[in-house]
């Protein structure tokens, strides 16, 4: 399995080689190191990579397996547990292909898209739409600003799970970086300086600021995507954010109308609120 | 080549075969996680190649700045300094950039940005090549900084950062033409920078090449954009510059842009030695990209029951001093910026502006975040305008497959939100506070209340994001598939 695509930590590396076994029937997978020789595989962003990498991977073996069931004289057949398989008929992979190898390489493309009207903004823009929803409950220290979130709960329908504690990971992932901007994260530019260029002063949720989560996944399949699939990795950074904003306020009543929250924005001008 | 009946097949059933474990849908292990929990991993940091050289940036310390001249004298005298290069050495394009070629590769006449590159340097030793930095002169004019995003979008008497005007990208949205209501509510909402502090510094291994050409070993994000970015600036054609992925440390957008390549490739070539760049995490800050800081002024008008009639918002994102991906920004906050809400009369004014501010682009989430913060906040203050809760108020307004967006676009695939709403609220409630142990409260360790003045709040939060590039780019993957025994 040879691909362009970044693995950056989200497990298209692992993915790649989940497709092949399933739509291949084999067992060793070996994904070859990424490189220019090549065609691209696009960005590792936008939520992307399973989509369209995953795609071109389903595309390209779709391509062997034809060539496989045609050697084997078994057009209609498929390929499962190391073997053609059809009808009542199952024959070794290995007999098959006995010293051949077989190779095709694809491109892969999703349907098209359209401009932005400049003036109107009118346009079929986006490929594909996904959603996640949160919940999240927060304790506040309404005398000193302080905030702990207890718990952050959340529903994202991604279509198809392919590898469900990869996804989990995506989903826990993403709410940790709303969490982020939420409450700790913020680079301080005064006068087009930065002030806080280290982990000293720019904060990053570590485990004793990140809570539980429960998750509820859906699966509710896109008809023009790959196996269905939504892309999973960025809904999460969205709705994270305001749920917990949203507590906060529930708890304290201030207005929080700027991200991260500070202390003095819980407080108010007072200085001091005192708990219902 | 025998054809024979499966063994283990049913009479009269289809034959499927046992299939393996680890397929789609499997929680298959990944391939580099003990590596990586191990400490054992290569990241892009640890490449390694005897005889390499260690590069090293000088970087402007102001956020805007006319260069009257750069001096390398003292430097280049430096024992151990193979190289120093400024934008005099650059062979080929001197700029390079996403969406618009409007960055230098090293700083001609003026500096942008606090961090900008001004020079780099090669030597045989990391700290030798930043000691070399440190005796390289360069006679600074300093200018009065951009700072005010809004100003640099709305105010024409701002000064300019690049010749072509501040605006980056203005995309309005509109649809409808009612635009009162009987309830209404405005908020002006900030968004301060994020960044998405990836672990794995910025770092890569740029070796020459016999035939002329270069190996570049490199953690990014897109292999092909960035070699189509370096071959103009080098002056080669894209295959005598070939990339291999080295170990990514994470990613979220930061190496979408191009960060030590260029100047690894330009040092390894002047040097005909291999050579390393990692940057220090500080240099890191000034290094990539952050997340768009914004400011978003919301109208939402609905009738008594809580509909939406109509969305006005106007939506400021500060790309600092040079474009990177800031239009894809642009595109995706005007588009989605009245949330994944029906509603028929939408006026959206998004912007992207150049700054002095350290230069911003994309990050997971790529200005739907910013827009959602806004529109959710606005979403609970209509909730409580109409006394509604806040799932009923988004239950009433949620769209569905088949709306259409303020775009026009139809969504046509599942959009099963007021579904999504109602098991979220579903969820069983944590336990009630009442804790001893100071880890569980706010404050933490700091043991700063032992539930004295602690209060407890709940609230939800929706959104839309797009899944794939948009606005027409021809996007594609490719890939090579071998089937042997």
């Amino acid at each position: 399995m040879h691909t362009a695509a970044a693995e950056v930590g989200q497990g298209l590396v692992t993915l790649q080689a989940q497709i092949a076994r399933t739509e291949l029937g084999v067992e060793r997978v070996t994904v070859a190191p990424a490189d220019t020789t090549v065609g691209s595989a696009g960005s590792s962003s936008a939520s992307r990579q399973s989509y369209m990498t995953g795609g071109a991977v389903r595309t390209a073996c779709e391509a062997v397996r034809e060539r496989v069931l045609r050697l084997a004289g078994l057009p209609g057949g498929t390929l499962s547990g190391g073997h053609v398989v059809s009808g009542e008929v199952s024959v070794p992979l290995a007999e098959v292909l006995g010293d051949r190898t077989i190779e095709e390489t694809r491109e892969f493309r999703h349907r098209p898209t359209s401009p932005l009207d400049p003036v109107t903004g009118q346009g079929d823009s986006h490929t594909q739409f996904a959603f996640c929803v949160h919940r999240a409950v927060v304790d506040v220290d309404v005398e000193l600003g302080l905030v702990k979130v207890v718990e952050l709960a959340a529903v994202q329908d991604v279509g198809k799970i392919l590898n469900p504690i990869a996804l989990e990971g995506q989903i826990h992932g993403g709410t940790a970086q709303g969490l982020g901007l939420a409450l700790m994260e913020e680079i301080q530019v005064r006068d087009g300086l930065i002030r806080n260029p280290s982990f000293t002063d720019y904060l990053i949720p570590t485990i004793l600021d990140m809570p539980p989560m429960s998750l509820e996944i859906l699966e509710n399949p896109d008809p023009h995507a790959p196996y269905g699939l939504r892309g999973a990795g960025e809904p999460p950074t969205l709705s994270s954010t305001p749920a917990i904003v949203a507590a906060i306020r529930d708890a304290c009543g201030a207005p929080l109308t700027r991200i991260p929250v500070r202390p003095e924005h819980i407080l108010g001008p007072a200085g001091r609120r005192v708990p219902a | 080549m025998t054809k024979q009946r499966d063994p283990h097949a049913r009479e009269g059933a289809p034959v499927t075969g046992r299939s393996f474990a680890g397929g789609v849908g499997d929680s298959a292990a990944r391939p580099d996680g003990v590596l990586k929990v191990r400490g054992a991993f290569a990241y892009s940091s640890d490449l390694w190649m005897d005889g390499m050289l260690w590069g090293a940036t000088l970087r402007s310390p102001h956020p805007s700045a006319d260069i009257r001249g750069i001096d390398i004298t003292e430097a280049v005298k430096l024992p151990g300094v193979s190289a120093v290069l400024t934008h005099e050495d650059v062979p080929g394009a001197r700029h390079y950039g996403l969406d618009l070629k409007d960055q230098p590769v090293l700083a001609i006449d003026r500096v942008r940005y606090q961090g900008e590159p001004v020079a780099v340097v090669a030597a045989d030793h990391p700290e030798t090549a930043r000691r070399a930095c440190d005796l390289i002169k360069v006679d600074y004019a300093v200018r009065e900084p951009v700072t005010d995003a809004r100003a640099a979008a709305l105010d024409p008497a701002c000064p300019k950062v690049h010749e072509h005007g501040n605006i980056v990208r203005h995309q309005p949205v509109r649809t409808g033409d009612v635009f009162s209501a009987d309830v209404v509510v405005t908020g002006e909402y900030e968004v301060g920078m994020q960044d998405q502090a990836f672990l794995g510094p910025e770092s890569g291994l740029a070796v020459p090449a016999e035939d002329g050409g270069v190996d570049l070993f490199v953690a990014t994000q897109w292999l092909h954009v960035d070699q189509e970015q370096i071959a103009p600036v080098l002056g080669l054609p894209p295959d005598k510059v070939r990339l291999t992925l080295s170990g990514v440390g994470g990613a979220f957008g930061a190496r979408e842009d191009l960060s030590m390549q260029i100047h690894a490739c330009l040092l390894a070539l002047r040097t005909a030695r291999p050579v390393k760049i990692v940057y220090g995490r500080e240099e890191s800050f000034s290094g990539h990209v952050h997340r768009h800081p914004a400011t978003l002024r919301y109208e939402h008008g609905a009738d008594r029951d809580g509909r939406l009639v109509y969305v006005k918002a106007e939506i400021i994102l500060d790309g600092g001093a040079y474009c990177s991906s800031t239009p894809a920004v642009v595109g995706n906050a005007a588009s989605l910026g009245a949330g994944p809400y029906d509603v028929a009369n939408v006026a959206v004014d998004a912007y992207g502006v150049y700054t002095n501010n350290p230069p911003c682009g994309a990050m997971r989430g790529f200005g739907a975040v910013q827009a959602c913060f806004a529109y959710e906040s606005q979403m609970d203050r209509l909730a409580e305008a109409c006394g509604l809760d806040p799932i009923e108020i988004r239950v009433r307004n949620a769209l569905s497959e088949g709306s259409r967006l303020p775009t026009g676009q139809v969504v046509d695939m599942p959009a099963p939100l007021t579904d999504m709403l109602r098991r979220t609220a579903a969820f069983p409630m944590p336990r009630s506070a009442g804790t001893a142990d100071p880890r569980d409260l706010p404050g933490g360790v700091s043991n700063t209340t032992h539930g004295e003045g602690v209060v407890r709040g709940v609230g939800y939060g929706i959104g839309i994001k797009n899944i794939c590039f948009s606005e027409g780019f021809d996007d594609h993957s490719t890939a090579r598939v071998r089937l042997e025994v």
